[in-house]
């Protein structure tokens, strides 16, 4: 019987202590977290690190047996001789799994597999950590590992990790540290440590809390980190404003000019040293110059005249009057930051994603978007009045609608725009610049834009705008828009029989006289052969649809998934119309998407016009002046969709940019979040189906996880005071109880109930249990280790599976 | 290092053990019981049929501790003073002289103490609260050790005088004997071929100043004040239970706290442990459950059920 029980506890020494099985797994997910960004098939990378995470255990299991069994020095040298064989064997083994997973088209860099085949030796010494010096091979390599991931990766998910992961090998260093004062303290001393296990725990707390709290709240920056240590440089705030401490060069003086909540020029050269760019230049930059209509021309010309056909369409663009969709690829530049705040056009403070539009257009031949001079009873603008008060604001009268309940605020400094457009946010509701109150400074003009008297907006100038959001849910659910736009198939017919004609019939009509109404503008679509194919896609795409906005939606989305934006993929020059290009290409420039919407939308019975403007997004945003900065890089061109004859939202069809603001209720957000989660639920079924088959088992062997989970706990607290080892002791084995099914209830003591199964079970536990709390004696006067060996004989007499079969076996006991 | 109590009393608790458990064969649990009760002072009702056991207990019991013995039983004429003594006139002397009635014994069996009338059984009851008797103005002192050891018999209740529930107070416990399992009465029979009934022998194990000490000893007994409170707590239950005509008194919780450091003591423990309290529960509070119940210890498991244990000292 002894030499039984002596064998198991040399089986158990055997075993790699959860201190050292801790950090060796986070090592593990470190690295393969660290791995799996961009790994080209997820379940690949776990199935490998499973593998490699079983063979040294496997290796353990069969060879347990044997290394129980070693007597002699000489013995037990040969066996870490032959360990140390075995780490040469798993690099063999993972270069081997290497070479296999390359066979089947996956496979990493090389020095992924450095990385992998030093994660797996350490992974085998850390299962092999009770033998001789292995553990701390594999602790040093572990760290090295992790430290060198830290590094190399900018994840919050690795930090995570490697955090988890410092606290861990923490907590095995402290524990190497305690467990060879205990044995000295073994020789004879049996006074208590001076560690209050509380002490730590604190401490350790404290340090996780604030790293957590550091790491969510500071941003990582590593200047930020030494703050308090850096020079001071001026700023606004004192030494908490970021620019004091944010090093020389970047203070006052120069984010002064820059910065929209700040008035007056600043006298520097990176204001002075341009012209003010107009929308027609930054268009220019951005997508490049205009492609002369080779193709109109059946007869050669002299090259004076095609100049002047170029200069024309200059000439036209110039004046903001019309567009041209084809044009020479656009050069892209990447400006870097301080480079953008100089050269801005303007500054925005508010939240993004938001466009601001400086112009429409709204016929379209094929080549080229001209403007239309609207009917002004066709079309109402709202009318622009102001709101006199401490604070003069120009409101716009919107007609109320129920997709529009909900307003955010953007506040723009206008740098070096060259336009006396107000570059104002989608569905802009009022705005105020400082003292002025002169209703009859700004006023629409005939393409439905608002402008300001004068050539152009005066530099610096500071704009506060109030605009409206849409609500997609609202509009969705909403079906009654389409009303307007398509006549009943009534009136069609008396239409056909007074010989009046189609649509387009009439509005071709009506546009020789120079004014037009906006429904024959805004449904307009080119007479050539691509409106054919465009009117069919969008059928195609709309037909499944509930008429309204869920169809806008089902066109946008079809050429944000379908086509792919390419800046390069410009039209030929000898191509009738840029539409069928880009439908051919697959994809092209932003104007290109924007237009094929507009034309989709059009075919599909949507008033729709085409808006250019700038797009400001996450990108743009300077965090150090707390606003985004808008230079020409940001000029796009969107499609601006009107189902009310009221308003008009803008849609994005360009997948590359934000889809607009919207607003949306937390019940609608909610529904949203659960219909893409099914969504990705349908896309994804394998891993569906592994996290439902985890949760299951999770749900089903809650009790026994909780139950495993209790004693890693109560395993990691090896140097707790003697009366906290005990309470902690007495809390698992309760905790057993209820994995097990059968819960202490509570007027039983914990002796009497661990009692049914095993009557003799921790008499030493108790005794020192009762004395701890039910004698005057104090618990210092209990020894140390022989309350370790208590606890520890009382938990591995009570195991978990002994109380289950217990548990099991009970009722049928009951009965009998 | 946990027990520093003293070893020879507990070899004399073992003795005593021995012989009683070879006097009542096969009854460990009320054995042990007894002893408890014996050195927590406190004095004992039978509530049994005839014939299990209830005398040659007693009788095993003051043999064993070498005390005197006396032996009243009552019936409805049994007068005080045939308990507690009375003046007699000494013709010779021409004086009163006392004669010492069965009280002035160390352990004094009344059996089937409710057929004696309410007036006799108080003046018993005197004997048992005070260990003092007064007679015509005139207090004597009983024997510090005295206990009583009563019996009922609860079958025959036709003119009985059922003990007042206050009264009650007066015994630390209750217990049933109840019939030995088949086993231990083949035993017990065994035992009878060729000896007669009365002539069992019973050695003695100890005397009076031993127990004395003993259950000096016993008072010392550290009780902590998680285990008063929990104490506390079940004495309260029992004051709001329906079973319980009268809750426990203070008096009632005194009496279990000697009774539980008595059952400390026999686990050789210098401190009791909620445990304890719980293990003589029954004993002491089936005393206080109401005659009508029908399953007494049902009752105090109730008791039971409703307090936490207290698991931690704070």
């Amino acid at each position: 019987m002894r030499r039984a029980s002596e064998k198991t506890s040399r089986r158990f020494e055997c075993l790699p202590s959860i201190e050292m099985m801790v950090p060796g797994l986070l090592a593990i997910l470190v690295v393969q977290g660290f791995r799996a960004n961009g790994y080209r098939w997820l379940p690949g990378l776990w199935l490998e690190t499973l593998f490699f995470l079983l063979v040294p255990i496997l290796a353990m299991c069969v060879f347990l047996p044997k290394l129980t069994n070693l007597e002699t020095e000489q013995a037990k040298k040969r066996v870490i001789n032959w360990l140390c064989g075995g780490a040469g064997l798993m690099v063999g083994l993972s270069i081997a799994v290497q070479w296999f997973s390359r066979q089947v088209g996956l496979g990493d860099s090389y020095e992924i597999v450095a990385l992998t085949t030093l994660l797996n030796v350490a992974w085998y010494l850390t299962v092999f950590s009770s033998f001789g010096g292995l553990g701390r091979a594999a602790f040093m390599l572990n760290v090295a590992l992790v430290l060198f991931i830290c590094f190399m990766s900018d994840q919050r998910s690795i930090f995570v990790l490697s955090f988890l992961f410092a606290i861990s090998a923490l907590w095995w260093l402290l524990g190497a540290y305690w467990s060879r004062i205990n044995q000295k303290l073994l020789d004879g001393n049996s006074t208590t440590l001076p560690v209050n296990g509380m002490a730590i725990g604190g401490t350790l707390a404290l340090v996780t809390v604030a790293g957590l709290i550091a790491w969510v709240l500071v941003p990582r920056q590593s200047s930020f980190n030494v703050t308090g240590f850096s020079f001071f440089s001026g700023g606004e705030q004192g030494f908490d404003d970021i620019f004091a401490q944010s090093g020389v060069g970047d203070g006052q003086m120069l984010t002064g000019g820059s910065n929209a909540t700040t008035t007056g020029p600043v006298e520097s050269d990176t204001f002075i040293e341009d012209d003010k760019p107009s929308i027609y230049d930054a268009m220019m930059d951005t997508f490049d110059g205009p492609i002369f209509k080779k193709k109109q021309l059946h007869r050669a010309v002299a090259l004076e005249k095609q100049t002047k056909h170029l200069h024309d369409v200059v000439q036209s663009e110039m004046s903001g009057k019309s567009f041209r969709t084809v044009r020479e690829p656009a050069e892209t530049v990447d400006l870097k930051l301080e480079d953008r705040i100089t050269k801005a056009l303007f500054f925005v403070e508010g939240s993004v994603p938001a466009r601001f539009t400086i112009d429409c257009f709204h016929q379209f031949d094929g080549w080229d978007w001209t403007k239309i001079k609207l009917e002004s009873e066709d079309f109402v603008n709202p009318r622009i009045s102001v709101k006199r008060g401490a604070k003069p604001w120009f409101v716009l009268q919107r007609i109320p609608r129920p997709y529009l309940s909900y307003r955010r605020a953007h506040r723009v400094k206008v740098m070096r725009l060259g336009t006396n457009t107000l570059p104002a946010p989608s569905l802009l509701e009022s705005w105020h610049i400082h003292r002025v109150d002169d209703p009859s400074l700004f006023y629409w003009n005939e393409y439905g834009m608002i402008r300001m008297g004068g050539e152009l907006i005066p530099p610096h100038t500071m704009i506060d705008m109030i605009s409206r959001v849409p609500n997609y849910h609202v509009l969705r659910s909403d079906q009654n828009f389409q009303l307007n736009n398509h006549p009943s198939p009534a009136w069609e017919m008396v239409d056909r029989f007074l010989g009046v004609g189609t649509k387009s019939g009439t509005s071709a009509g009506k546009r020789h006289t120079g004014v037009h109404d906006s429904d024959s503008v805004m449904l307009q679509l080119p007479d050539n052969e691509t409106t054919s194919r465009i009117i069919s896609l969008a059928k195609s795409l709309t037909e499944s649809k509930s008429p309204g906005w869920n169809q806008v939606e089902a066109i946008v989305n079809h050429l944000r998934s379908n086509f792919e934006h390419d800046d390069q993929r410009v039209p030929d020059p000898d191509c009738e119309d840029s539409v069928g290009e880009f439908l051919d290409n697959g994809g092209g420039p932003g104007y290109l998407f924007a237009t094929t919407a507009t034309q989709l939308l059009r075919a599909a019975g949507y008033r729709t016009r085409i808006a250019s403007g700038f797009v400001v997004q996450d990108d743009d945003f300077d965090r150090r002046s707390n606003q985004s900065v808008v230079t020409k890089e940001n000029v796009h061109m969107w499609p601006e969709v009107s189902l009310d004859g009221w308003h008009w939202i803008p849609v994005e069809p360009t997948p590359t940019y934000d889809i607009p603001f919207s607003h949306q209720t937390w019940w609608q957000w909610m529904k949203a979040q659960a219909s893409s989660c099914i969504g990705w639920m349908w896309y994804h079924p394998l891993t569906t189906i592994i996290t439902m088959l985890i949760l299951a088992t999770t749900i089903r062997f809650r009790r026994d996880i909780v139950a495993v989970v209790c004693w890693l706990g109560w395993t990691l607290a090896v140097f707790l005071m003697p009366n906290r080892r005990l309470k902690l002791t007495r809390q698992l084995i309760d905790a057993r109880f209820w994995a097990a099914g059968l819960p202490r209830p509570k007027f039983v003591s914990t002796k009497n109930w661990s009692s049914q199964v095993d009557t003799a079970a921790g008499r030493d536990f108790f005794r020192f249990w009762w004395i701890e709390n039910f004698s005057k004696q104090s618990s210092d006067s209990l020894s140390r280790y022989e309350v370790l060996t208590a606890c520890r004989q009382i938990i591995s007499d009570l195991s978990f599976i002994r109380i289950k079969a217990f548990a099991k076996t009970r009722p049928t006991r009951e009965k009998s | 290092m946990i027990q520093d109590l003293n070893d020879t009393s507990h070899v004399a608790i073992e003795g005593l053990r021995a012989q009683l458990n070879n006097a009542l064969v096969g009854k460990k649990d009320v054995v042990e019981m007894v002893i408890a009760c014996l050195i927590s002072k406190g004095h004992l009702l039978f509530d049994d049929l005839p014939g299990l056991g209830k005398t040659t207990l007693a009788k095993s019991l003051a043999q064993t501790i070498g005390g005197s013995f006396a032996r009243v039983q009552c019936t409805p004429d049994l007068l005080p003073s045939d308990i507690t003594g009375f003046n007699i006139f000494d013709q010779k002397n021409q004086s009163f002289e006392f004669r010492q009635g069965p009280v002035f014994s160390d352990l004094l069996l009344t059996d089937e103490i409710n057929r004696a009338t309410p007036r006799t059984q108080s003046a018993l009851f005197e004997a048992m609260a005070e260990r003092q008797v007064t007679i015509d103005n005139q207090t004597m002192t009983l024997a510090p050790t005295f206990m009583v050891i009563a019996t009922q018999n609860p079958v025959e209740s036709h003119g009985a005088y059922p003990l007042p529930e206050a009264q009650l107070d007066r015994f630390a416990m209750k217990l049933n004997i109840g019939y030995p399992n088949n086993e231990d009465e083949i035993d017990m029979l065994g035992q009878f071929i060729g000896n007669k009934f009365e002539q069992r022998q019973i050695g003695q194990v100890l005397n009076m100043a031993e127990l004395g000490k003993i259950q000096d000893q016993v008072a010392h007994i550290e009780v902590c004040e998680a285990v008063r409170r929990y104490l506390v707590d079940l004495g309260a239950a029992t004051r709001n239970h329906a079973m319980f005509e009268l809750g426990l008194s203070p008096r009632g919780l005194i009496t279990w706290q000697r009774v539980a450091q008595a059952w400390a003591f026999l686990q050789r423990r210098s401190f009791v442990v909620p445990e304890d309290i719980q293990a003589v529960a029954v004993p002491v509070l089936k005393l206080r459950v109401s005659t009508s119940t029908e399953d007494p210890e049902y009752a105090v498991r109730e008791i039971i059920e409703s307090v936490a244990i207290p698991t931690e000292k704070k």
